[in-house]
């Protein structure tokens, strides 16, 4: 039996998951509209081009669907494991890109500062995106689910699949990493200090 | 206080809060995209092709016979009447002594009325 679909925006992600699977087209719609946007924001975030953005955001979609027949309610959280999809196809895309290994990515320099030069008329979210481009993975991919997404420590070490001390290394070395990125732009922007 | 004014943000909050606001938005044909997929992966839940294949001959024949434990009886008989075929009926006599030699089909008494039946008639 099908619900309407206004009827689902009181269903838990993972109730609406289980419905999809035992066949409901509404369920369908309505995961869409909860979930594609989120996994394509994210694949936005960590690759800042939309056309791969868009590719990894539908691979991972594609896996919840295939997915939804074995999902069992309360084993894990819908949007949990959809970052870490998302966030591991796009750090193999990342990789792809770069031709390196997760552990080879370079640290910040300070010449890499010079770079964000060319964007000094955009606004605050376009200079974070491009400076966020300029981390190592892993720390792009912890300040995007931290900071951006408003996941908490424990969320992100599940979706990443690491220690929640480990979360707050990466967290914070990507801070001083976008602060150092940042600091040169700051004044010339405008902004000040916040 | 949250946490996150716990951890010191080297005053990237501005910037942060600027991307929250301003996220990505994807288009409406890749959301199409998307619901085209859910619907055509949900469309094949439930439904896997049953095989449909005529059933073989050992098939038939077995089914028909009641299975494995069937025709193991039957070729079990099967070889019992060709081993007794080879062997003769005269050899059966070591086998059922005096059938043979005692008493002929004509002679055997299916029903003793003289004794059992009337003894039970008279008991009425």
């Amino acid at each position: 039996m099908s619900m309407a679909f206004d009827a689902l925006s009181e269903v838990s992600d993972e109730a609406l998951l289980v419905l999809y699977g035992n066949g409901d087209p509404a369920a369908a719609r309505a995961l869409t509209v909860r979930f594609a946007p989120l996994a394509y924001r994210v694949a936005y975030r960590m690759l800042t081009d939309g056309a791969e953005a868009e590719d990894v955001a539908q691979e991972a979609m594609l896996r919840l669907w295939k997915i939804a027949p074995e999902w069992r309610n309360g084993e894990a959280k819908v949007s949990t494991w959809l970052y870490r999809v998302v966030t591991n196809l796009a750090t193999d895309r990342l990789r792809k890109r770069r031709g390196v290994g997760l552990d080879e990515a370079p640290e910040i320099e300070d010449g890499k500062a010079s770079v964000l030069e060319v964007m000094i008329a955009e606004d605050r979210a376009a200079v974070l995106q491009k400076a966020l481009d300029l981390l190592p993975d892993r720390q792009r991919q912890a300040i995007i689910l931290r900071h951006i997404e408003g996941l908490s420590n424990p969320q992100i070490a599940e979706a990443m699949e690491i220690g929640v001390e480990a979360v707050e290394s990466l967290t914070a070395r990507g801070k001083r990493g976008l602060a150092k990125l940042l600091a040169d732009q700051r004044e010339e922007l405008g902004f000040g200090d916040d | 206080m949250t946490e996150h004014s716990k951890e010191k943000n080297f005053g990237l909050d501005a910037f942060f809060d600027a991307a929250r606001n301003q996220p990505p938005m994807p288009s409406g044909d890749f959301m199409a995209r998307i619901l085209a997929d859910a619907e055509g992966v949900q469309a094949g839940f439930g439904t896997t092709p049953v095989k449909t294949e005529a059933p073989g001959l050992w098939a038939s024949l077995s089914a028909l016979f009641g299975g494995i434990v069937g025709v193991g009886g039957m070729a079990t008989a099967a070889l019992a009447g060709v081993w007794i075929g080879f062997a003769g009926v005269g050899g059966i006599d070591a086998y059922w002594p005096g059938a043979a030699s005692e008493a002929t089909i004509a002679s055997v008494d299916l029903m003793p009325a003289g004794t059992f039946l009337s003894a039970a008639l008279e008991g009425n």
